[in-house]
Order: C-alpha cells, then sequence, then structure tokens
C-alpha cells in the first residue's frame, strides 16, 4: 500500500487524505522520481523508526518553503535548486499538517506516480519565479 | 562545522537511539535521544554533507524537557545552560556509527551555539490518553455514585496547568451540569464533589451526589447521556435535538467558553460517565481543535436582525431609572397588552424631569423593537428600547 517501508503506527491515524496546492524544493526544472524522496530512503539506519524520517515534506507557502530552504543551508543542507508549487491530491497519499511551521508530511501510497505530479509554478529558491 | 581536535572524546560514544524527531521539516533538524541506560537528550543538527550528520547533543531531565516543551526554556539557553555543563559533538555516518564525537564545556560552547534565540521547540504529538472503563466502573461502584471523568490534554499542560484548564474548562462543566440538573449555586457543594485529580496534562472525576442513591433516577442519567450528547455533538441536527430535550439554554454559553478553550490552547478533551447500577460506562468522542472549530460555527451562528419603529399610545405601568439599564412597562389603550422593556438612555432626562405620572396621563410612546430569529441553540428573542413619548392631550 505505502511507496516505503513503514515503521510500526505509521503513518499516524491523525493522517488524513487530503487535495492541496504544496511547495517542495526539487534538484531541476522538471521533476524526477528523486525529488519525491523521503530522509529514510537515504538509508539513515538511526531514523529506520521515525515515521517522520518515511514521509516527504511540503510546505503551504513559498514563503515557508523559502524560510526552511534558507533554514537547510545553515546546517550545510542543499535542498535542492529550483521550488515547485505541486497539487498533491487523495490519491498520492495521506498527509499531516502543522499550522505553525506550515509543513506537511506526505506519506504516499505505492501507486502513486511521479507522472501524477505536475508542476503548477515553478520559481528559484529565493521565491523568484522562474 | 569544524570541532577543534582538542575536544575530541578520549572515552568511547555513547550508544545514542532516535526515539523521536521533534523537529523534522524534511530533514531532522531536532531530536530526542536516549542512551542504553534511559538517559535522555536533545540532538541539534548542525550540520548534514557528504552523508555525515554533525550534532549537538546535551542531556536533559524530565523536568527540564517539561520546562522547554512549555516554552519556558529556550532551545539556545538550554544548550547554553545544559545540565552536566557539557555539550556533546557527533558526527554520524549513515549506517549509524559515529565517526567523530567531542565534548565542549558551556562556557566555550556558548560563543559558537549556532541555535537561534527564537527557536520554538515543538512538543511532541501527544499519545492519547484513553479512559480505562473497567477501572472508572469500579471506582464508581466503590464510591456508589454516577462518576463523570474528564480528560484534557494539550501541549501548554505537559509542565503545569494553566488557568484556562480550570476556569474555562472544569467550572464550565460544573455550569453545564449546574444547568442540566437544575442546581442552583447553593446546592453545588452537597451535589457535587472532585477527586481522582491528575496533573498529567489534566484530569479529574466529578462525583455526583444523591443524600438516597437510588434517587439517582433514569431522567438523571438521561441528563448524563445529554451531557455526552453535547460533547459529540458536530452538526447543527445534533444540537437541536439537544436543545429540545433541556430546559434552558445558558449552557450553551458555557459550552462555548470550553471550545473557545480548546480552540485556542490546540487542546484534546474526552469524558465519560460510569453508571454503577448499570456498570455501564458512556464514552465521548475526542474533542479537538478540528471538531471544536465546525462546533464553533454552529454556536456562533447569527442571523440579521429585524429592526421596527412603532407609535402606540398608552399609559406607563412602571419607570424605572434607578438602575444601570433603566426599564420601563407601558400598557397600551384598550387592550390588556404591556410592552417592556429598556430605556434609551439619552431620554432619561426628559423622563426625570417630567415628573411621570404613571398609570394614569396617556401618552404616544415610540418604541423602537429588535427580533433576534431563532437560531439552531438559541430561541428567538424580542428586544424593546423607548425611544421617544409625548403626551396626550
Amino acid at each position: 500500500m505505502w511507496k516505503e517501508k513503514l515503521p510500526k503506527n505509521c503513518p499516524p491515524t491523525r493522517a488524513e487524505k487530503r487535495t492541496v496546492k504544496m511547495f517542495r524544493v526539487i534538484a531541476e526544472k522538471k521533476l524526477t522520481p528523486s525529488d519525491f524522496n523521503c530522509y529514510a530512503s537515504g538509508d539513515w539506519e538511526r531514523y529506520k523508526h521515525s515515521c517522520d524520517a518515511h514521509a516527504v515534506s511540503f510546505f503551504n507557502t513559498l514563503k515557508n518553503m523559502v524560510a526552511t530552504y534558507k533554514r537547510s543551508l545553515k546546517s550545510d543542507n542543499n535542498l535542492g535548486n529550483f521550488i515547485a508549487e505541486v497539487q498533491v491530491s487523495e490519491e498520492h497519499g495521506v498527509s499531516t499538517f502543522k499550522e505553525n511551521t506550515g509543513h506537511y508530511n506526505v506519506w504516499l501510497f505505492d501507486s502513486s506516480q511521479l507522472e501524477q505530479f505536475q508542476i503548477l509554478s515553478l520559481y528559484d529558491v529565493d521565491g523568484n519565479p522562474v | 562545522m569544524e570541532i577543534q581536535s582538542k575536544y575530541k572524546t578520549p572515552f568511547p560514544e555513547m550508544e545514542l537511539q532516535v526515539i523521536e524527531t521533534l523537529d523534522f521539516p524534511g530533514f531532522p533538524v531536532l531530536n530526542l535521544e536516549q542512551d542504553v541506560i534511559g538517559n535522555k537528550y536533545l540532538s541539534y543538527l548542525s550540520s548534514l554533507k557528504n552523508d555525515i550528520e554533525q550534532r549537538y547533543i546535551i542531556q536533559v531531565s524530565d523536568d527540564r524537557l517539561k520546562k522547554i516543551y512549555a516554552g519556558e526554556l529556550t532551545l539556545k539557553n538550554a544548550f547554553n545552560d545544559a545540565e552536566n555543563r557539557v555539550v556533546f559533538v557527533y558526527e554520524f555516518k549513515k549506517n549509524g556509527a559515529v565517526k567523530g564525537s567531542y565534548l565542549i564545556p558551556i562556557v566555550e560552547f556558548t560563543d559558537i551555539n549556532p541555535i537561534e534565540n527564537d527557536y520554538v521547540v515543538p512538543p511532541p504529538q501527544i499519545q492519547a490518553v484513553e479512559i480505562n472503563e473497567g477501572e472508572f466502573i469500579n471506582y464508581s461502584i466503590r464510591k456508589g455514585k454516577p462518576l463523570i471523568d474528564i480528560y484534557i490534554q494539550s501541549g501548554n499542560l505537559v509542565n503545569n496547568i494553566k488557568p484556562y484548564a480550570i476556569y474555562n474548562i472544569l467550572v464550565p462543566t460544573v455550569e453545564i451540569l449546574k444547568s442540566f440538573f437544575d442546581i442552583d449555586q447553593r446546592g453545588v457543594n452537597q451535589r457535587f464533589a472532585f477527586s481522582n485529580l491528575r496533573t498529567k496534562s489534566f484530569g479529574f472525576t466529578i462525583e455526583i451526589t444523591e443524600m438516597k442513591p437510588e434517587l439517582f433516577t433514569v431522567a438523571n442519567y438521561r441528563e448524563l447521556d445529554n451531557l455526552i450528547r453535547l460533547f459529540n455533538a458536530r452538526e447543527k441536527k445534533d444540537f437541536e435535538s439537544i436543545v429540545e430535550q433541556t430546559r434552558k439554554e445558558k449552557y450553551i454559553g458555557d459550552y462555548s467558553k470550553i471550545i473557545n478553550a480548546i480552540i485556542d490552547n490546540d487542546a484534546t478533551m474526552r469524558t465519560a460517565y460510569a453508571n454503577p447500577n448499570t456498570k455501564t460506562v458512556v464514552t465521548s468522542n475526542v474533542l479537538d481543535k478540528n471538531s471544536a472549530k465546525l462546533v464553533k460555527n454552529i454556536i456562533d451562528e447569527s442571523f440579521d436582525t429585524i429592526e421596527d419603529i412603532e407609535n402606540i399610545k398608552g399609559i406607563f405601568l412602571d419607570i424605572n431609572v434607578a438602575t444601570k439599564e433603566p426599564s420601563f412597562v407601558i400598557g397600551l389603550s384598550g387592550d390588556n397588552a404591556t410592552y417592556k422593556g429598556k430605556i434609551e438612555l439619552s431620554l432619561l432626562q426628559k423622563i426625570k424631569s417630567d415628573f411621570i405620572n404613571s398609570g394614569k396621563v396617556e401618552y404616544l410612546f415610540t418604541v423602537k423593537t429588535i427580533f433576534h430569529p431563532r437560531t439552531t441553540v438559541a430561541s428567538e428573542k424580542l428586544q424593546r428600547f423607548l425611544i421617544d413619548y409625548k403626551k396626550l392631550d
């Protein structure tokens, strides 16, 4: 059912299906499968039991995405080169949302395909339209 | 960040296990970790490159952790003032092995502390407390009375109990019960008591006492059912059905306080009551921020008021200008009907100086009527204001 092998009690029961436009940092101007990799897919042994690490992160606004990108740079962690606005829908997976940070965790269904995602708008990492 | 070799630890590294990712916006900014003997650590990501995670780590006690979650201590200050006076720096490889480990005394760490002053630690997701029905019913049987159990959970109740939990949840719950059971303030201490107070978040049991337990009738249990139905109501039809079965509407105002407290504090509330006679427990659904918002929309529902101004002949039957909200009663000429309401403040001086002769002299009154249509939770209401009068010859 799930794209990743999820730990026990994951996703949390509060995760729900929703259709929302979200923002995510991607590597290039076109989407590639690796743009939707979760942290755990990098084989980080210490996070194999973390439910968050098995989710793909998105943000509700361009502003929140840019802020998180800049924050990641402070820890030498370059997430990518562009920010894409994409529509994440019910058929892609289930998600939780944190109001204070605007962060979505999305646990993707096995059936979700790259072709199902379309870039609605593309920005550079400072938030300027490309 | 490059750490000077003088800080390198000469002893074996601790075995740390990630037990919770507290801030994970796609990468692990802040973790709660644990060593093999159960000590807890906060670990902050300082660098993530070349498949190496470098983290600043401090040991943290449960009390201090609660303070951090409650926002009473910033993460930056928690590191600057680490309890065991040192900050560990570990470099983890992907396979979990430690590539390098360092130990920095806090007096030196404060100069390089990279954590932002305003960094807020998100409290961990609270595990919902389930009411243990078996224990609850046994407690009710031992007490020999019906019990209501309420449990409130919120990130801001982790460290201590905030006043809102008392004033905006506990007290309004008692007010709702007073309204359902038709008990006035004088009977509160005889009829209600609190027990089994819990401070992990906030739980309390309300004991309901009858002088003779057998007097707690089926009708009384129906009121407890109404309480659970009220806390379960999410749609208009649910509220309409409860309002139909209850005598007063005041409890809606009290429930509104509870709803607002749940929304403002991102809290959850669970309720159950135990019937010691039938040995049953009735449990409500969880009321959380999202469901409270649905309820608030229904409770706050309002429709446009309708205003009308009419001139009517009649006599003053009563005038009270000595109160904060001066009032009037007038009898309509040729009719037994009366109008009563409030006197517009601008008319007060005229009334005082006119030496009104009530009950005898006929006047032409100008009265403004405001009609408030019925809503899901409130019945229709008429308000009348006397805005002018003229003595008839």
